[in-house]
């Protein structure tokens, strides 16, 4: 078993809903996740992306110790901080998904399903890739990210993996 | 009442038995052409929401046909005869209350039958009548639409009502909300334990993930419980997917009314007011009405599926609906029990460090 193969294991959990939950349903889900996935996203890019990973190491010398159940041996602690920035990234979107699904569950109303105008496969399609993308893929970056921990061999995703998180950075 | 009827009547109230009539008559109320019309219209009227439509299926089911004497024959064969004419669509129907998909014999409001000046007839008769005036009639159809009017708003009370049954009814509803909610927390508690097993550094344990032991229970954990797992989210997310899909139509419905119940009510008395005026500019001009039975339906509206609140519990009913609940028992249980067994054998493991 791969973490490659297990990913795309995966793929069905977050496809079913997808393509099976109506279009109101379908809205809220993308809109929490949207609201979830764009902080985290920008907070990982800067972290990762700035040069010489200043932001990274000031995080890693605040967090690195929270998650150090986590790490194994012969990380470094650039390692340990990416690690550490991922999985407090998981718990942050989290929770604003699950804040910003209860407020939309409250608050809006949605659309009338049975309306007789019909369907509408382009919108649902839409909504249903942006959610499969501010989830899964969210889920598989997340997964490149503290391969590392995990017992896993890459598999047949390990250039991809590589390129999202090198090993060593 | 035929002669034989009014001679076999009379002799009852005289005092004789007439018991051989009544069987007589019994197997003739049995057979006889108004019951056979009144089955299958009252078939086809379990279909429609309008209050008429409900009084008729009602009626036709209080309807015993055992009768003991020959007055009761003759009470019964005129009432299956009453209610065999009133069964047809033109009698029931309620054009603020149609099914928007109706495909029926009615395809106007011209055909439905209304009461002006002591008679029940179409609407279009009525409008091409010269000797009744056009005051009267549109007092006729005033009074005819006032009554769509009340069974539509009793329709929409009807499913406040039950949208409310459904969310607030105690005991059903905190049992049901108790099993869901530790529905959603096994489902949560057993990824987050699939991710634990893997993510949490322990090397006596990983070590069966390339070596393999079948004489040690970790090996099952590490390889029976991610299957079982996997499964297990599968058959969960498709059912609750189908599951809120079936419901949506209700969702949507009681969240609109749990906020816009009164703008419901304006806009069926909005509607009712156009059809008063639709109809009066047709008596006014001598039209026949055709082709708009459906055009004043406010069953589904922009708003809500009215039909799909009062109907909700026959999704439940459904071929898949219940294959897929079946299916996801199965799996929760088996689910259940592999959690257990492995949360067991990794937290001793851990605890103890030891490979088990």
């Amino acid at each position: 078993m791969s973490l490659s193969a297990a990913i795309l294991a995966l793929f069905p959990i977050f496809l079913i809903p997808a393509i099976f939950l109506p279009s109101n349903r379908m809205k809220v889900f993308f809109f929490a996740s949207l609201s979830a996935a764009i902080p985290v996203a920008v907070f990982i890019l800067v972290c990762m992306f700035l040069p010489d990973k200043q932001l990274l190491l000031s995080f890693g010398n605040v967090f690195v110790s929270s998650f150090s159940a986590f790490y194994v041996e012969g990380m470094t602690f650039l390692e340990k901080a990416q690690v550490a920035l991922l999985l407090f990234s998981l718990m942050v979107y989290f929770v604003i998904y699950l804040v910003a699904y209860v407020l939309q569950k409250v608050f809006v109303l949605g659309s009338n399903v049975t309306i007789r105008i019909g369907p509408n496969p382009m919108g649902h399609f839409l909504y249903s890739f942006f959610f499969i993308l501010f989830t899964y893929v969210f889920l598989v970056v997340f997964l490149a990210g503290i391969r590392q921990i995990l017992p896993f061999p890459d598999g047949f995703l390990s250039p991809l993996f590589q390129w999202l998180f090198p090993l060593g950075a | 009442m035929d002669g034989k009827m009014k001679f076999y009547l009379l002799a009852e109230l005289s005092g004789w038995n007439c018991q051989g009539y009544v069987k007589d008559e019994r197997k003739k109320i049995q057979e006889s052409e108004s019951l056979s019309i009144l089955r299958e219209n009252v078939r086809k009227a379990k279909g429609h929401l309008s209050g008429r439509a409900r009084e008729v299926v009602r009626s036709y089911e209080a309807l015993s046909i055992d009768p003991k004497t020959v007055y009761q024959a003759f009470l019964i064969e005129n009432a299956i005869d009453y209610l065999a004419l009133h069964s047809f669509p033109e009698y029931y129907i309620n054009p603020l209350a149609i099914d928007p998909d109706y495909e029926g014999e009615i395809t106007s409001i011209g055909d439905l039958v209304f009461e002006c000046a002591g008679e029940e007839k179409p609407l279009n008769d009525i409008i091409l009548d010269e000797n009744i005036g056009d005051k009267v009639k549109k007092e006729a159809v005033s009074v005819q639409l006032d009554y769509y009017l009340s069974d539509m708003e009793h329709i929409v009370s009807r499913s406040i009502d039950r949208v409310k049954k459904e969310a607030f009814e105690p005991k059903r509803d905190i049992i049901s909300a108790i099993l869901r909610f530790l529905e959603v927390l096994f489902f949560i508690l057993a990824n987050v334990f699939l991710a634990v097993l893997f993510i949490i550094p322990f090397e006596a344990f990983h070590a069966f993930l390339f070596q393999p032991d079948p004489t040690f229970l970790m090996t099952y954990v590490l390889y029976g419980y991610p299957v079982v797992i996997f499964v297990f989210d599968i058959v969960y997310v498709l059912f609750q997917s189908y599951r809120t899909r079936l419901r949506e139509s209700f969702e949507y419905a009681r969240r609109f009314l749990a906020k816009n119940a009164d703008t419901i009510y304006e806009t069926i008395r909005q509607t009712r007011v156009d059809l008063y005026d639709y109809i009066c500019g047709a008596i006014n001009n001598r039209m026949v009405l055709l082709g708009d039975i459906k055009d004043f339906s406010r069953l589904k509206d922009a708003y809500i599926d009215l039909r799909s609140v009062l109907f909700f519990g026959n999704q439940k009913k459904k071929r898949t609906y219940r294959l897929l609940k079946a299916l996801l028992i199965t799996m929760t249980t088996i689910a259940l029990i592999a959690y257990v067994f492995s949360f067991v054998v990794y937290l001793l493991g851990s605890l103890f460090e030891v490979a088990l």
